[in-house]
C-alpha cells in the first residue's frame, strides 16, 4: 500500500473505525484514537498483502484489524473482561453489520436517529441532554428528577432501547 | 457473552455521545500519515503507553526503598536530636501545598489548596481522570467536585489530558473558561514581569488532541487539535487601517491581532473580514480592548470589545465625530461577530480555501511529502473536492445518488454546517431543501467535498 492510499484509506474509514472502536468497549477517546491509529498502521505495515479495492470489504478489513487490537489492548489492561474474548466481539460485529451498517454506511442510522430524537418528550430528551451534553452523573440526576440512581440507569437503558426501536421502524419504512 | 439487546445499548449509547455529547470522530488522517512516515517498523502509541506504565512501575519501586531508607534515616534523627536539645516552636501552617507526583485528592492535596511551582514541573490527578502538569513558576487552585474537577489557573502554564469519558474539567481564568470536549490541551496565563505574584491580562489555549470550547461573556471559540487561541484585555498601541497591536495589562512587548481573511486571493476579490475592519477603524489608539483571537498564520480576531476609550477626551470625540459614534462601533462590533459566526459555520474550504492550491495541484508540484510531515494543519484543512454529472436514481431526505455516464454511482449527503451537533451544527438546510426538490431520474451537475463522505456543496439542475 502506498501512502496515497493510506492516505485515502483513512479519510474514508476512520470515523467509522472510530465509532466501532468505542461501541466495542474503548473506555476513553484517547484509547479509541489509539486503536484507531493502530488499526490503519497494521492495515499500512501489510501492503504485502491485498488490500480490498471495494469500500465495504475494506471497512470489515480494518474492522477486522480493529478487533484484534481491542481484544490485545482488553488483555493487557486487564479490563473489559466480558468483551475481552473474540465469540463476544464476532457477536458484535455481527450487531454492528446488521443494526449500524444495514447494508450501507452506517450515515442512514445516524440520520434515522436524529429524526428519532425530534419525536421524544420534553422529559426524555431533557434526561439525554442532561446525561450526554451535559455529563451530569446518575447521582446528580437521581436528584433532579427525584428518583434512585438505578430508576435513573433503567430509565436511560429504556430510552436507549426505544431509540433503536424507532431507529429499526424508520429503516424498514424506507 | 452478550446479547443483542446489551450490543445495541451500547451502539445507542456511542452514537448518542456523538449527536448529544459532540463526541464526533476525529481527523486522524494527519497523525496516522505522519507515524507512517516517520516510523516504519513503528512503536505503536499503545506500546509506548504499556512501556511508559512499565517504567513507571519500575521508578515508583525505587522511589518506595528511597523513601523507606529517607524515613527511617530521619525517624532516627528525630529520636537523636529529641533526647538531645528542648523542643522547637511549631511553625503555622502553610496554606501552600508544594504538589506531589502523582497526587489525588484523597491523599496529599484537598480542594481549595493552592499549588506553585518554581523552578521544576510538577504532575499530579484530579479526581483519577484529569492529568495535570504544572510548568515552573505556575500557581493554580484547586476547585470543582468530584467528577466535575475544575482548577483556577491564577498564573503560568497548565498541560491537561483529559478522560472526559469520566467526568467533565474545566480551567477558569480571569480571562475566560476553558471546558474540555476533547483530551489534550494547555493553558497559559503569563506572570507578569513586574511581579512574581502578578500575572498579565491575557491567556493562551493550545489544543494537542481533541477539542475544547472557550468560553466567557463574548460567547464561546471552539478550538479542534493543533489549534491555538485566547483572549487579551489590554491597551491599543497603535494601529493601521488593517490591524490593532495591543498591549497587554501587564505585559511588555504588543502583539499584532488582524481581521480574518476572507474570499480567497486578492485578485478575486479576497481581503479582510470587512465588518472587522470597520471596527477597527472606530478604535481609537490607547482604547482599552478585550480581543479573542484564533490563531491562522497570524492572530485573528474573533471578537473585539472596547472596553474604555482613551483617556484623552478631546481623541475620542473625533474618533466618535469620524466614524458615527459609540453607538455605531458597538453596531459594527455586533455585525462583525455575526458574520464571523456565519463565516464559521461555512466550510473550512469555503471560508479560506480559494487561498491554498487545489491538493491535486499540490500533488504534481511535488509539495506533498513537505505538507505531509510539516504543517500537521494544513493537512487536516485539506478536502478532496470534485464534480459529478449524472443522473438521480434514489433520493432521500437528505442525501441522493447519482449515477454518472460511465456508469459509476455516487452517494451525496448534504454539507455539514454549525459545528458539533451539540453547538446546533447540522446539514446545509439550502442544500437539504435542493435535495428534497430533486427528481429520480433527472440531470444534475453536484459539486462535492469528501470527508468521511461525500457532501455536496452546490447542485444544478436544469431548471435552474
Amino acid at each position: 500500500m502506498t501512502r496515497d492510499e493510506l492516505d485515502t484509506l483513512v479519510r474514508m474509514h476512520q470515523a467509522e473505525i472510530y465509532r466501532y472502536v468505542r461501541y466495542l468497549g474503548a473506555e476513553s477517546t484517547g484509547v479509541a484514537e489509539d486503536l484507531v491509529q493502530e488499526a490503519f498502521l497494521a492495515a499500512f505495515r501489510s501492503s504485502t498483502l491485498d488490500t480490498p479495492r471495494d469500500e465495504k470489504k475494506q471497512s470489515a478489513w480494518l474492522r477486522g484489524i480493529a478487533r484484534n487490537l481491542f481484544l490485545m489492548h482488553c488483555r493487557r489492561a486487564r479490563t473489559n473482561p466480558v468483551l475481552a474474548n473474540s465469540d463476544a466481539l464476532e457477536h458484535a460485529e455481527q450487531v454492528w453489520t446488521k443494526d449500524f451498517l444495514r447494508e450501507g454506511d452506517g450515515f442512514d442510522t445516524i440520520e434515522a436517529l436524529q429524526k428519532c430524537l425530534g419525536t421524544l418528550g420534553e422529559k426524555q430528551r431533557r434526561m439525554l441532554d442532561l446525561h450526554y451534553a451535559q455529563n451530569k452523573s446518575r447521582e446528580e440526576m437521581a436528584g433532579l428528577f427525584d428518583m434512585s440512581e438505578d430508576g435513573i440507569k433503567s430509565v436511560m437503558r429504556r430510552l436507549r432501547a426505544a431509540l433503536a426501536q424507532c431507529i429499526r421502524r424508520r429503516m424498514e419504512s424506507q | 457473552m452478550i446479547n443483542d439487546e446489551d450490543a445495541q445499548d451500547r451502539l445507542i449509547d456511542v452514537l448518542l455521545r456523538e449527536e448529544l455529547g459532540g463526541e464526533a470522530p476525529p481527523n486522524l488522517a494527519p497523525r496516522i500519515l505522519k507515524a507512517a512516515a516517520e516510523k516504519p517498523r513503528i512503536e505503536t502509541a499503545l506500546g509506548v503507553r504499556v512501556w511508559k506504565a512499565r517504567e513507571r512501575f519500575t521508578r515508583l519501586k525505587i522511589g518506595i526503598a528511597v523513601a523507606a531508607t529517607l524515613a527511617l534515616a530521619v525517624l532516627c534523627g528525630l529520636i537523636i536530636s529529641h533526647k538531645s536539645s528542648p523542643p522547637a516552636a511549631q511553625t503555622p501552617p502553610d496554606n501552600t501545598v508544594q504538589p506531589r507526583t502523582v497526587a489525588t485528592l484523597t491523599g496529599a492535596i484537598q480542594r481549595g489548596a493552592v499549588l506553585t511551582t518554581s523552578t521544576d514541573a510538577r504532575t499530579f490527578e484530579l479526581g483519577g481522570y484529569c492529568q495535570l502538569k504544572m510548568l515552573p513558576r505556575t500557581e493554580l487552585k484547586i476547585q470543582g467536585q468530584e467528577k466535575a474537577e475544575e482548577i483556577r489557573l491564577i498564573r503560568g502554564t497548565v498541560q491537561c489530558e483529559v478522560n472526559k469519558a469520566v467526568g467533565t474539567f474545566v480551567v477558569q481564568s480571569d480571562m475566560g473558561t476553558v471546558s474540555v470536549t476533547g483530551t489534550k490541551f494547555s493553558v497559559r496565563v503569563p506572570e507578569s514581569k513586574g511581579g512574581a505574584q502578578m500575572s498579565v491580562k491575557q491567556m493562551f489555549v493550545r489544543v494537542t488532541v481533541g477539542a475544547v470550547l472557550l468560553s466567557g461573556a463574548w460567547g464561546n471559540l471552539a478550538l479542534a487539535a493543533n489549534d491555538e487561541g485566547g483572549t487579551v484585555v489590554g491597551t491599543v498601541a497603535s494601529k493601521s487601517e488593517t490591524w490593532l497591536s495591543v498591549k497587554a495589562e501587564g505585559g511588555d512587548e504588543p502583539t499584532l491581532y488582524m481581521p480574518y481573511w476572507r474570499g480567497g486571493v486578492p485578485k478575486d476579490g479576497g481581503g479582510f473580514d470587512k465588518d472587522m475592519l470597520g471596527v477597527i477603524k472606530g478604535v481609537a489608539t490607547g482604547s482599552k480592548v478585550k480581543i479573542v483571537w484564533k490563531l491562522e498564520e497570524h492572530p485573528r480576531i474573533v471578537s473585539l470589545e472596547v472596553l474604555s476609550a482613551p483617556e484623552k477626551k478631546v481623541e475620542i470625540a473625533s474618533a466618535e465625530r469620524e466614524h458615527g459614534g459609540a453607538e455605531d462601533v458597538q453596531r459594527k462590533l455586533a455585525e462583525a461577530q455575526r458574520k464571523h459566526k456565519e463565516a464559521q459555520d461555512k466550510p473550512e474550504k469555503m471560508r479560506e480555501g480559494d487561498r491554498e492550491k487545489p491538493r491535486e495541484v499540490e500533488r504534481k508540484e511535488g509539495d506533498r511529502e513537505k505538507m505531509r510531515e510539516g504543517d500537521r494543519k494544513e493537512a487536516h484543512r485539506e478536502e478532496k473536492t470534485g464534480t459529478l454529472v449524472g443522473k438521480v436514481v434514489s433520493r432521500l431526505e437528505n442525501a441522493f445518488e447519482v449515477k454518472a455516464e460511465n456508469g459509476d454511482s455516487e452517494k451525496f449527503v448534504a454539507r455539514w454546517t454549525g459545528g458539533l451537533p451539540a453547538d446546533g451544527g447540522g446539514p446545509d438546510k439550502e442544500i437539504v431543501k435542493q435535495i428534497q426538490k430533486l427528481k429520480v431520474g433527472e440531470w444534475v451537475k453536484v459539486e462535492w467535498t469528501q470527508d468521511e463522505r461525500k457532501r455536496a456543496v452546490r447542485i444544478h439542475t436544469k431548471r435552474d
